[in-house]
């Protein structure tokens, strides 16, 4: 009796599942009409319709913009005959809805009503008019966006309503697609991870910090190890700040030369460098190289291609281990120290000097200070996210040196004791403005205020034949996520979901660009040097390696 | 972008074009087109070596393991060392050194195919007769490491879990790690109770002394290794606060310095008398790490104190400006996850019973179907959704199986019963059998009523009779 019973319930489950395919395929056949007359009315009375309505009113109007009054004032057409579609619409029609309100999410626009037009019908006042005319614009931009995004999107296997709306839009014009691709992209961001996704106006050409490493498989036969470790100790922030990525980028890709072995009837040098390639690029995806890290890998690369085609490998990569070593030793150990003592001069006694988060330079340069017999008080600005001051402060009470550690938020109140502000640049560029980490130029216009001597300690390696007038165009994103979560407390956390909230963007910059006017002097191991003497030193030292490409 | 793929794509077709080039010159000359080829790919320096233990003799699942080497006992439908093979096939890797016990070596490597797996299998047979614990298996092995690896990879042939071993790997890079160990949270069983009599847990829990943020470990004591209290030594130059657990899973997962590796296993060294990793070399290396040191006063070959001198990084590590980090430096790896060690007959059962839904999770890529094409499931039997059907099982009509796992070549007669039980290979169950929430190893040739029973030697069964919470195994030969 049980299994009777079973049976038929089985029985029945099998009918039900074939009625539910059956009213499916109506569905999708039904699906098909309604596009065709949607592409038609653009207007509708229905509520749910609006979201939709507003899209393709965008699609129409980039389209013909002279006869957006025109389209409006179509009136509805007869629905189709039966009284099952309707539902069937309704169903059909919310899901678009998440797309485009995704999409104005990312695209954080000011317009906050932008979707909710009302959908009524007829005679269009004033502010109507204006109201579609920013739909219009809106749409414009989203067309924009949807440009850039688009080579990813095209591999994307197209949904089957969406490729079949586009192909009844009898006139598919380049916009148009732009935009239906804009709201694709909505569709499928909201799936990913949305961290990764959002894009900040005006920052959107900068790449997020990765959260993952690059994918590579454990042993790859293309990344050395020592080139993933560092790789993942840089994505972690483990290694930071120009100078030490950049001795252990050279430290890698020294060991790196070590294990290699050149394969026969290979050139050293052409084999060398198409296996470093690989190796650079996967430390770039990691985290985005700093400038001096840029300089250096050209040196190295410049030095294999110069390697005669007929040198035995065990000579070749003795040179390149020695060049390596001598690069760090003449232009990051030896520099320093002559830096410092150049420095150390411009310090009297009883100097007060404001200095920004953790520098391995500014350090040497006090020590010095101290050794000449000047004792110089310190105060380490900080940032609160990183706190890398503190290492600072740590470091010089070892030296028995006054120090005060402040927040960068603090600095007026300290300035009218301050005498001299030093800092160190991550790279110095070919205008002579300053790269710095991100807090450097409130120092600077601090300094420029209270008519302070600002002065730039770098190393020349680090200087680069770019100009730069402002830190947006060449900048890197930090994780905004740390920045959020920041202080320890009992409201840590409060902006926890802050990608879900419309309209908020954290942003996170890594540096800042002082520009060259606010710099009274730059510090290097040649000499001390006016900002316009960049151009010199870059011409003089680097003429071999920057003329390259 | 589209810029540097266009360069690529250039440089890919000049290659190719040289290629072709050289090619077509070799040939000519030496008419040997191989050979070439072969001494183009000179790979980098491999990173990792695996090593997989699997010559344990299963002593807390004795019932199971009198009959197959408990890495071969299945899980669902697989052997259980399939899983630790794939979990590090996932990671690219391309070979893994296998350690069993001797004489089971051809059965060992036999899994690879049998399973689907790419992954290069290389046994390492040892002598089980002397009992050898995994630091001896590792001993035994120690000359076939690669001496030019950085790390291996130590797993044990039991675990089963979801982590990604990049992930892990990834954390052992960038903490810059000596020794990392797999840990995670202990969840007990969630099928429960396991057949047979019913048992108390035998072992006292691991403690693990972590630093609660940056997940180093400080301490280790082995469950068994303490009595009923256990004195933690004050523990130096560590300011973060400390997380004691004993709810922690040592999922015996490790990632080890290969220099740090052979030092404890050669002969000289401090353990040459430690018979278990787990338990005794483990325990050794992270106490190492806060002893104080001779610092090796050699030249600075990576500048490794140029780097944390410039370092601007807030976060502690060797290369932090004020660090204090000895050479040797050990993490707990937490993973928020699966993760369970098939070690006892409670864990074994629980996973096969799990496997339906988890197989997904621990597998993945590897399509193991629920219910493999080549079995035959007759109409009228009623198998229900979340059963597991092995390679070529035969079931019968008029039966029914609820929750169940059949493993391959198992045959079901008609009018037989089975809920909630796993059946292993090539069991075959007579028609009117009733088996609840029972394991069965072996074929039950006469109609019984099992519940809650551990089935390894059918011999014991009689005709119609019912048997409840009981071992049904072979009578070891001396009594």
């Amino acid at each position: 009796m049980e299994r009777k019973a079973r049976k038929q319930a089985k029985k029945a489950k099998k009918k039900g599942g074939d009625g539910n395919e059956e009213s499916k395929q109506q569905q999708t056949g039904k699906g098909k009409t309604e596009d065709k007359e949607g592409q038609e009315e653009s207007s509708k009375p229905k509520k749910t319709v609006k979201v939709d309505k507003t899209e393709k009113d965008m699609k129409k109007e980039t389209n013909k913009p002279n006869k957006t009054v025109k389209v409006d004032k179509v009136k509805p057409a007869p629905t189709p005959s039966t009284s099952v579609p309707n539902k069937k619409e309704e169903k059909k029609k919310k899901t678009p809805k998440e797309p485009v309100q995704e999409k104005q999410q990312q695209t954080q626009g000011s317009e906050v009503g932008g979707d909710e037009a009302d959908g009524a019908t007829g005679g269009k006042s004033k502010a109507e008019l204006k109201r579609e005319r920013r739909e219009k614009q809106e749409a414009q931009r989203l067309a924009k966006m949807a440009a850039k995004t688009k080579a990813v999107e095209e591999k994307q296997p197209k949904k089957k309503v969406e490729s079949q709306a586009d192909k009844k839009s009898s006139t598919v014009d380049k916009k148009k697609k732009g935009s239906g691709d804009a709201g694709k992209s909505g569709k499928e961001k909201s799936g990913d991870k949305k961290s990764t996704k959002r894009r900040i106006p005006l920052l959107g050409h900068l790449t997020p910090p990765a959260l993952q490493a690059p994918h590579a498989p454990v042993n790859s036969e293309i990344i050395h190890p020592a080139v993933r470790t560092l790789g993942i100790k840089m994505k972690d922030r483990v290694i930071d700040g120009s100078t030490a990525r950049v001795i252990s980028t050279l430290v890698a890709l020294k060991k790196l030369i070590n294990d290699y072995q050149t394969p026969e009837s290979c050139d050293l040098s052409r084999d060398l460098a198409e296996k470093l390639a690989p190796n650079v690029e996967y430390l770039n995806a990691c985290r985005p190289q700093a400038v001096a890290m840029d300089n250096a890998i050209r040196f190295l690369k410049h030095k294999v291609n110069s390697i005669a085609p007929n040198m035995p490998e065990g000579q070749a990569k003795d040179e390149l281990r020695t060049a390596i070593e001598d690069y760090i030793k003449e232009n990051i150990t030896l520099a320093s120290s002559a830096i410092a003592s150049h420095a150390a001069y411009l310090m009297q006694p009883n100097d007060v000097i404001l200095t920004f988060g953790y520098s391995g330079l500014v350090c040497e340069m006090v020590e010095a200070a101290c050794k000449n017999g000047n004792i110089v008080n310190v105060v380490v600005a900080d940032s609160p996210q990183p706190p890398s001051g503190l290492a600072m402060v740590q470091r010089l009470a070892s030296f028995q040196v006054p120090t005060y550690y402040r927040l960068i938020t603090d600095i007026t109140n300290v300035m009218d004791k301050v005498t001299k502000v030093v800092v160190e640049a991550e790279a110095v560029m070919m205008n002579g403005a300053i790269q710095g980490l991100c807090g450097t130029t409130s120092l600077a216009l601090a300094a420029a205020t209270y008519h302070k001597p600002f002065i730039v300690l770098c190393h020349t390696y680090k200087f680069c034949n770019n100009d730069l007038t402002d830190s947006i165009v060449v900048n890197e994103l930090g994780d905004a996520d740390k920045v959020v979560w920041g202080p320890k407390g009992s409201n840590a956390g409060l902006l926890a979901g802050w990608q879900e909230t419309r309209n908020l963007n954290v942003v996170s910059l890594v540096y800042d660009v002082t520009p060259a006017s606010l710099v009274t002097v730059l510090v290097t191991e040649q000499s001390v040097l006016p900002t316009s003497a960049v151009p010199v030193i870059i011409r003089r030292n680097y003429a071999d390696v920057l003329g390259q490409d | 972008m589209p810029a540097q793929s266009s360069l690529s794509e250039e440089c890919g077709g000049e290659n190719a074009a040289l290629l072709l080039l050289k090619f077509l010159k070799i040939r000519q000359e030496h008419k040997m087109c191989n050979c070439y080829i072969a001494s183009v790919e000179i790979k980098m320096r491999p990173e990792v070596q695996a090593v997989v233990l699997a010559a344990g003799p299963g002593m807390r699942m004795t019932a199971l393991t009198a009959t197959s080497p408990k890495c071969l006992l299945p899980l669902a439908t697989l052997p259980m060392l399939a899983f630790p093979l794939h979990l590090l096939q996932q990671a690219g890797l391309e070979e893994a050194t296998v350690v069993v016990a001797a004489g089971e070596e051809v059965r060992v490597s036999k899994v690879v195919e049998q399973c689907g797996l790419t992954i290069n299998v290389d046994s390492a047979p040892v002598n089980t007769s002397t009992d050898p614990g995994t630091a001896d298996s590792l001993r035994h092995i120690l000359h076939k490491i690669k001496r030019n690896v950085d790390d291996v990879v130590i797993v044990s042939s039991d675990l089963v879990t979801d982590v990604k071993l990049q992930d892990v790997l990834d954390f052992h890079r960038a903490h810059g790690s000596t020794l990392t160990a797999l840990t995670a949270p202990l969840t007990p069983p969630q099928h429960q109770p396991a057949p047979g009599p019913k048992t108390k847990p035998f072992t006292s829990s691991d403690v693990m002394v972590t630093e609660s943020e940056s997940g180093r470990l400080v301490l280790v004591v082995a469950g068994g290794d303490y009595d009923h209290t256990l004195t933690l030594p004050s523990v130096r130059s560590s300011k973060a606060p400390l997380l004691v657990s004993t709810s922690l899973l040592d999922a015996h997962l490790y990632i080890v310095k290969r220099s740090i590796l052979e030092q404890c296993l050669a002969k000289e060294s401090a353990c040459q008398d430690m018979g278990s990793f787990k338990a005794e070399i483990l325990p050794y290396i992270v106490s190492r790490q806060f002893q104080p040191q001779n610092k090796e006063a050699g030249p600075d070959e990576d500048f490794e104190s140029l780097v944390s001198q410039y370092n601007t990084s807030v976060v502690m590590s060797r290369h932090h400006t004020s660090a204090s980090f000895s050479s040797i430096t050990c993490y707990a790896y937490k993973h928020q996850g699966l993760c369970v060690r098939v070690n006892t007959i409670p864990t074994y059962w629980d996973i096969n019973r799990r496997m339906y839904s988890l197989i997904d999770k621990v597998l993945p890529g590897l399509s193991e179907p629920r219910r493999h094409p080549s079995a035959q499931i007759h109409e009228k039997a009623q198998v229900s959704e979340d059963s597991v059907v092995g390679a070529g099982t035969l079931v019968s009509e008029k039966t029914n199986i609820t929750s169940c796992v059949l493993a391959s070549h198992c045959r079901v007669d008609p009018m037989a019963r089975l809920s909630n039980s796993v059946l292993a290979h090539h069991t075959a169950i007579t028609s009117g059998c009733v088996v609840e929430n029972s394991l069965v190893r072996a074929s039950l040739n006469h109609k019984c009523v099992l519940k809650n029973c551990i089935v390894t030697d059918s011999s014991r069964i009689q005709e119609g009779k019912t048997y409840m919470n009981e071992i049904l195994e072979a009578t070891p030969e001396f009594v």
